[in-house]
């Protein structure tokens, strides 16, 4: 009985794979060139990134001509399901077949699996997803940029812009892991050269589902600033229970990561609230222009930076496999360090040489309500800019230990 | 067939696994390169290790009988003080494996003796509270050991050279091969030595156990002990072939899902666990290449995005497994612990 | 702190306390009647949440009518799923029970991510509970109140229904002698599904009063549900009073945990759960086994 049992998941199993056309080998120069979207398509961050990534990076493909080298460019779909191991796996198996280049990698624990695989196969991750500033930090590695974003940049950004306008009292909600405790040390250092402090900032347990309590307790001390910087549901348990005590009308609320995408699934929420991010999609004509393009590729729903970043960072690579006439990671990177460019999604960006950290300017948006929406999607309104050489870590602070 | 035909037989089966890496022939649909790819070897080597964890976890349950929610927190243990005695403490390798092996004797010796003065739901209740501690204790970062939700990676020049790079997943593959092999045979003869007796006439009624004068607490600790013992040792190798600590090994589903490829394999069979356990990984694995196949992509999202999600198909199967040969599962059944039925509240 | 302050707080716990105590009643019922540990009880709470979502999406339907058409809803897939599969299941090891429910959760989880994402589906404080009541010592959020005097009332009409009405005497006489009990001409069939079906709604309503103050995603209930068998086992198994009591307790333990330490608030629960069991494994409320 139970052979029997064993045997009809086995088959289920074989068949399950049945489907599965034999993968060719790769030793032929002919052979096309695979760039892997690894990113997360079903969890919470498949609408910041998802489906839209890997939309984006067919974009910059089509765009680019569909080859390069005289080889045909495919875009693989790898689902990381926000595991760093199924992150690793995935990425090593893309790298031996065919994959030059992996992008996006939403989920800082994902990144910085692949970016360890590049390090290893000598192929090349530009990381857009996640935000961990140990990327150009302690595990910074030749083969690795990071792309959009990363948590100094958030915090010398919307920590700035608020603690500017005179806002000096600060009460942090952050989690008890370590994007909570980066964000708060480096929203900390942004905001205390213009005299604001954090009054009270203490690390939430994980699994806090609840915030009552401490919504309760910020309502208490009174701060100015109410910053919540934490991520995932979490940020929406805590906003909710923000607007519950009434915080909303006693103070300002930052968010500390946010994108355009999520505003959508509850507008009322985040009317009022203030991120910062590197891009908006109706901030000029060209990345207007973009993306409509995109949208009408997705069903009439407008990007978030992440996924103009994929696009972005997917179109430098390609111009740069051209232009060095290799997709060979060690050539490849030497034409990008210390580049300089310009496109709809970055200005003034640098793909720095020190660190790889792709620096570009910042920007503050508030979230409008409902009331002033003028069309689908036109949630932001910008406030501010920080330019490049402010919002990210001067790289005279730069933890990364270069080794080549 | 006389045992030492048997023996035999099973001395050659293990000498042909061990001969895959010099089998040069590719395998579709099985594996996406040749059977000697690192690749290939990568996979099987996970699989041998996740059949291992899983015998582990069929001497506890299938055996002794006890439901564990916590078994999880061992095999972290090994993940976890691997990596760290590796990197932070700066250990060898030799000196690494055995501060974990030690680790892994004391640790559960002193979890399992505050668990086992409860039975039955409120004995799996607390294992699973050891562990749910034990994963916060993990994401927390004490000290800076853990890395937290970012995981440990174990990083250049901390392993000998020939556990690492490409070229050696032979290595790791037959290191794999070598766990599942000592695993399977200290199993089958724990299970078979007297102790091992006991600990299945522990699982079909306690009580008479007592009344014969043995202590049944200590043989469920022993059980216990061995059990997390061997998910240690398994949770070593994990970390030899990934590389990297990650803190999902430390959560609830994790056991959870052990549980399910012990059950699906067949409860108390210690090779039924060890299939189940290959099988499972197996297709986590494969599933996703499955997804990413030509065929699959243009499927509506809706058939689409479950296919890539391998719990979904887990649940599906076992659903699928106990309407369809429920006189399979009875055969189990009456092997489980009837005095979880008699102590329904009954006489 | 202030008086003022510790008393809101406390409010505050209760108000937490309020679902720990539903959902810890709803596996109490199912755990008292049919001995299987509802793993799906977690989802059943989303499914709640959601069905209030998509009442007010497609049906335009508000709030209050929410409150008992959902919880009607989910019970009636509940009792489908029992019908169906979990009576299969009986006179098994609770084993097999709860690893089904489990596959069971696995399978619906996903599903409801295929539909509606992983993200989260907007739902807000009807107006009518919006804003805050003046207490006398306090402001205090409406809705917040509104669901703890909503799950008093609930976890009062169900104690009194198990406890003291013929119907509840009846169930619990089945559960101990299935057979007496059906010799006696009552379809203890029946009497269990219903009871199921209970359990199931009980959990469904926690999750309609979720859905205006906590975010709406399909994973909502792993990360409860692990706390609601904390607190079942704390109260002790099958034990109603234990249930209620013991959730609206952990409920205020937590919350002044979060306010005086908040390092310790999540694993709180746990602590208590290995002392109670250490000292008393039948659970505060519960029956010491007859062994």
């Amino acid at each position: 009985m139970r052979l029997s049992r064993i045997v009809s998941a086995l088959c289920a199993g074989i068949l399950l794979c049945a489907p599965l056309s034999a993968a060719p080998a790769t030793a032929a120069d002919a052979a096309p060139i695979h760039i892997a979207v690894i990113t997360d398509m079903s969890g919470v961050y498949a609408s910041i990134s998802g489906q839209g990534a890997v939309e984006a990076t067919k974009m910059a493909v089509e765009d680019f001509g569909g080859k390069v080298l005289g080889r045909e460019i495919i875009v693989d779909t790898v689902d990381h399901q926000n595991s760093g191991p199924t992150a690793e796996a995935k990425a090593r198996e893309e790298f031996d077949n065919g994959a030059e280049l992996a992008v996006d990698l939403t989920n800082s624990a994902t990144a910085l699996a692949v970016a360890s695989v590049a390090k290893d196969k000598h192929k090349i991750a530009i990381v857009s997803g996640g935000g961990t500033s140990a990327l150009t930090g302690a595990s910074c590695n030749k083969y690795t940029y990071h792309y959009a974003y990363d948590t100094y940049a958030l915090a010398h950004s919307e920590g700035v812009a608020v603690a500017k306008t005179g806002l000096k009292t600060w009460y942090g909600i952050v989690p008890d892991y370590a994007f909570g405790k980066s964000m708060l040390a480096d929203f900390t250092d942004a905001i205390q050269p213009y005299g604001a402090t954090f009054v009270h900032a203490d690390t939430m347990p994980l699994g806090t589902t609840d915030f009552s309590s401490y919504m309760l307790a910020a309502k208490n001390a009174h701060p100015q600033v109410l910053a919540l910087l934490n991520a995932g549901a979490d940020t929406v348990n805590s906003m909710k229970a923000a607007k519950e005590f009434g915080l909303d009308k006693q103070m300002k609320i930052v968010v500390g990561l946010f994108f355009l995408p999520q505003v959508d699934t509850d507008p009322a929420l985040w009317a009022g609230a203030k991120v910062a991010d590197s891009w908006y999609w109706d901030q000029t004509p060209e990345a207007r222009k973009w993306a409509d393009r995109y949208a009408a590729r997705m069903n009439g729903v407008r990007p978030g930076s992440i996924q103009a970043a994929d696009y972005s960072s997917t179109m430098q690579w390609l111009k740069a496999v051209k232009a060095v006439g290799s997709v060979d990671a060690d050539k490849v990177v030497a034409y990008l360090d210390g580049r300089k460019f310009s496109d709809f999604y970055a200005q003034n960006a640098e793909w720095r040489a020190r660190d790889h950290s792709v620096v570009h300017d910042m920007y503050v948006y508030d979230i409008l309500p409902q009331s002033q929406l003028k069309e689908k999607d036109a949630w932001y309104k910008l406030v501010d800019t920080i330019p490049a050489a402010q919002a990210f870590r001067p790289v005279a602070q730069s933890t990364c230990t270069k080794t080549w | 067939m006389n045992p030492v035909a048997r023996i035999g037989l099973l001395i050659a089966a293990i000498a042909l696994v061990a001969a895959a890496p010099w089998v040069g022939i590719p395998l579709p649909p099985l594996f996406s390169e040749a059977l000697n790819a690192p690749g290939s070897l990568n996979l099987l080597a996970l699989c041998f290790v996740f059949g291992a964890l899983a015998l582990s976890y069929d001497i506890i349950f299938g055996f002794a009988g006890l439901l564990s929610f916590g078994h999880a927190l061992y095999f972290a243990t090994g993940v976890y003080v691997g990596a760290i005695a590796l990197t932070s403490w700066h250990l060898g390798l030799p000196q690494a494996i055995a501060v974990t092996l030690v680790i892994s004797i004391i640790l559960p010796l002193v979890v399992g003796a505050v668990c086992l003065r409860v039975r039955d739901i409120q004995f799996a209740m607390v294992t699973l509270a050891f562990a749910q501690a034990g994963s916060i204790l993990v994401m927390q970062n004490p000290f800076g050991l853990t890395g937290g939700e970012e995981g440990l990676a174990l990083g250049a020049n901390v392993l000998p050279s020939f556990l690492t790079g490409v070229e050696n997943t032979r290595n790791l593959y037959w290191i794999a091969l070598a766990l599942l092999v000592a695993v399977c045979a200290i199993g089958w003869w724990s299970v078979n030595s007297s102790p091992g007796r006991v600990w299945q006439a522990i699982r079909e009624n306690e009580r008479r156990v007592e009344v014969i004068g043995l202590n049944p607490y200590l043989y469920k600790l022993g059980a216990f002990v061995l059990s997390s013992f061997l998910a240690s040792a398994a949770g070593f190798v994990y970390l030899l072939i990934e590389g990297s600590a990650s803190p999902d090994v430390t959560t609830a589903s994790f056991t959870l899902v052990l549980l399910v490829m012990v059950v699906l394999g067949g409860v108390g069979t210690l090779w039924g666990a060890v299939l189940g356990g290959m099988v499972y990984e197996y297709l986590d694995f494969r599933l996703v290449v499955l997804s990413n196949a030509t065929g699959v992509q243009s499927l509506p999202a809706f058939l689409r995005i479950p296919l890539s999600e391998p719990l979904f198909i887990l649940g599906v199967l076992f659903i699928i497994l106990v309407l369809f040969v429920p006189g399979g599962l009875a055969g189990a059944l009456r092997r489980l612990n009837p005095a979880f039925l008699a102590s329904s509240g009954s006489h | 702190m202030s008086m003022d302050y510790i008393a809101s707080q406390l409010f505050n716990g209760l108000a937490s306390g309020a679902f720990y105590a539903l959902l810890a009643l709803g596996l109490s019922v199912i755990f008292g009647t049919l001995r299987i540990i509802n793993f799906a009880h977690g989802a059943m709470y989303m499914l709640g949440a959601f069905a209030t979502y998509y009442g007010a999406q497609l049906l335009h339907l508000n709030f209050f009518a929410a409150l008992i058409l959902a919880p009607l809803v989910v019970a009636a897939l509940g009792i489908l799923f029992e019908v169906l599969f979990l009576r299969r299941l009986q006179g098994a090891d609770p084993v097999y029970g709860l690893l089904f429910t489990f596959a069971a959760t696995l399978v619906v989880v996903n599903l409801m991510r295929l539909l509606a994402g992983a993200m989260g589906s907007p739902y807000n404080i009807p107006v009518a509970l919006s804003g805050e009541t003046n207490l006398g010592f306090t402001l205090y959020p409406t809705y917040k109140l509104f669901v703890i005097v909503v799950s008093l009332i609930v976890c009062g009409l169900i104690w009194w229904f198990v406890e003291r009405s013929m119907t509840g005497a009846r169930i619990r006489a089945a559960t101990e002698n299935p057979v007496l009990v059906r010799a006696l001409g009552i379809n203890t069939r029946r009497l269990v599904t219903l009871t199921f079906g209970l359990g199931v709604a009980i959990a469904a309503l926690a999750g309609v009063l979720a859905a205006p103050t906590t975010n709406v995603y399909p994973s909502m209930g792993d990360d409860i549900i692990i706390y609601t068998f904390a607190i079942v086992v704390i109260g002790g198994l099958g034990s109603i009073t234990g249930s209620i009591v013991m959730g609206f307790a952990l409920g205020v333990l937590q919350t002044l945990g979060a306010v005086y330490y908040p390092p310790i608030a999540t694993t709180l629960i746990f602590i208590v759960m290995v002392v109670v069991i250490v000292l008393r494994p039948s659970g505060l409320f519960g029956k010491p086994e007859s062994s």
